[in-house]
């Protein structure tokens, strides 16, 4: 009982927020069709999940997501703990990071859909670009703030070259790789649902638009509900194998 | 980035042009993809007439907006809510939950409330863009050291003047951080809501729309390059401001 009350004092905002837009239905300040009640929307999210309106676009959204976020870890963290080793790699490289961090990268959308096509390909390699910035600049950051003194500890106790690899420097700049990782998952999410606003026949950005032509405002509402809901999820995972491979953080 | 890499830079964006030219020139790459020439043409002629002046101008205007409001508002609320425990621990909650949204999906919503507006484009950007400001305020006014705002206590400082005159200095390295996120996202959330609700008017992100419907992929080259160019220009923008103010700052950009 007293934990369950100091949750609520916990969250009482979020409690705020909803009295007050019930309340503003209520006393039917705006018009219903321009802002329905939340209740209603949950029940229209509901019928979403249970008409299989969801299983039918989330799994595509999702499946672009992680197909475009495992490319760009895959590559960017190798790319950037060798640029923290190679001098030459480092000079090669380097430039094109630095340059094309501040650049909004997603108005390459457009032409990427005029070489790959509407389908999933176009979508995946806008994420895979998006998330690869973040993974390579941290993971490289991370690598090169390695305390020197590791190193050689490890150099002295005769360790090789892929023992240094593998015992030393991968594990001091996991919390850095994570850095990345955790700013580059939301943002593959984001890149998902904005490149299927633009154009798609599937996924749960198609459905948001697919409801918004209908007009109906508590079924688009519903819709960002169930967005959000993902969001927070992908959010929580991240964070959960986080604590579980860092645990020493 | 020092002079060595900056050189290295240059010499990389030449070869890129001039391999996507020779390929052009040679036909090996389909007719859609352009070529350097082409785009620079175009772009010279838009230049001309002032087209790429005038969407540019609109495009800004509305990111520049959005950017004022949120490095007034996410300043002010993150270090308040930083700054007085119990504010901060009151609105958590919200930010938790609103954080990891996508914000473009509100957009739909926006539109219905405010029409195909510039408030509609202006309150999207600032609900994008807010977050890491927020965030980022936030953290650096926890990271303020406790001893200093005891001092500014015993010298009699009333809360404003702590707020302004040791709160605000202090976390500053972290705000600017914060900003340089939210100025990229304003640049994207820019391009994404001119290009998402069939937008009519001006702007960049509209004349890439334009540009497809008609598929002219070498005035899309051009619109992508000056959305490039001005996300570039104003992320050194606030780096300079950055190291002005910073002066005194360990880390500089």
């Amino acid at each position: 009982m007293k934990k369950g009350w100091k949750w609520l004092i916990e969250y009482q905002s979020l409690i705020w927020i909803v009295v007050a837009w019930e309340l503003v239905v209520f006393l039917q300040i705006m018009p219903e069709r321009l802002f329905p009640s939340l209740s209603k929307v949950l029940v229209v999210a509901f019928e979403l999940i249970t008409t299989g309106m969801l299983i039918d676009n989330l799994p595509i959204t999702l499946f672009r997501v992680f197909a475009g976020f495992a490319l760009a870890a895959v590559v960017g963290v190798p790319l950037g703990l060798l640029m923290s080793r190679s001098k030459l790699l480092n000079d090669l490289v380097q430039p094109i990071f630095s340059l094309g961090f501040p650049v909004p990268r997603v108005a390459l959308y457009p032409i990427l859909v005029f070489i790959l096509g509407l389908g999933s390909a176009s979508k995946i390699t806008m994420i895979f670009l998006e998330c690869l910035f973040p993974i390579v600049l941290n993971t490289y950051y991370g690598s090169t703030r390695v305390g020197k003194l590791y190193l050689w500890a490890a150099q002295n106790m005769g360790a090789n070259r892929s023992q240094v690899f593998w015992r030393v420097l991968l594990p001091a700049t996991m919390p850095s790789i994570f850095t990345g990782l955790k700013i580059a998952l939301p943002m593959a999410f984001i890149i998902a649902i904005l490149t299927e606003m633009i154009g798609a026949t599937a996924g749960m950005g198609y459905l948001l638009t697919y409801m918004s032509a209908s007009l109906m405002q508590e079924k688009v509402l519903a819709c960002v509900v169930l967005i959000t809901v993902v969001g927070y999820l992908l959010n929580l995972l991240i964070q959960k194998i986080q604590q579980k491979y860092v645990y020493w953080q | 980035m020092d002079k060595r890499l900056q050189k290295i830079a240059a010499i990389e964006i030449v070869v890129l042009l001039a391999i996507w030219q020779v390929l052009a020139s040679l036909e090996w790459i389909p007719a859609y993809l352009s070529s350097p020439y082409v785009v620079g043409r175009e772009m010279w002629a838009l230049l001309i007439s002032g087209d790429l002046f005038t969407n540019a101008a609109s495009s800004l205007y509305r990111s520049l907006i959005s950017f004022l409001l949120v490095m007034v508002l996410g300043i002010v609320f993150g270090i308040v809510s930083g700054f007085f425990k119990p504010i901060g621990t009151f609105f958590q909650p919200i930010v938790d939950v609103l954080n990891p949204v996508p914000k473009i999906a509100l957009l739909p919503i926006l539109m219905v409330w405010f029409g195909i507006s510039d408030t509609t484009r202006i309150l999207l950007i600032f609900l994008t863009a807010f977050f890491p400001c927020f965030i980022a305020t936030k953290d650096g006014v926890h990271g303020v050291k406790q001893v200093f705002v005891w001092a500014a206590e015993n010298m009699g400082a009333s809360k404003l003047q702590i707020l302004w005159k040791v709160v605000l200095p202090a976390s500053l390295p972290k705000i600017f951080d914060g900003l340089r996120v939210s100025l990229g996202l304003t640049f994207v959330m820019m391009f994404s809501s001119e290009m998402i609700g069939s937008s009519n008017g001006l702007g960049l992100g509209f004349m890439i729309l334009l540009a497809d419907m008609a598929g002219r992929t070498d005035l899309m080259f051009v619109s992508v390059f000056f959305i490039a160019l001005l996300g570039f220009l104003f992320d050194r923008i606030l780096l300079a401001v950055r190291a002005r103010l910073l002066w005194w700052s360990e880390n500089r950009g």
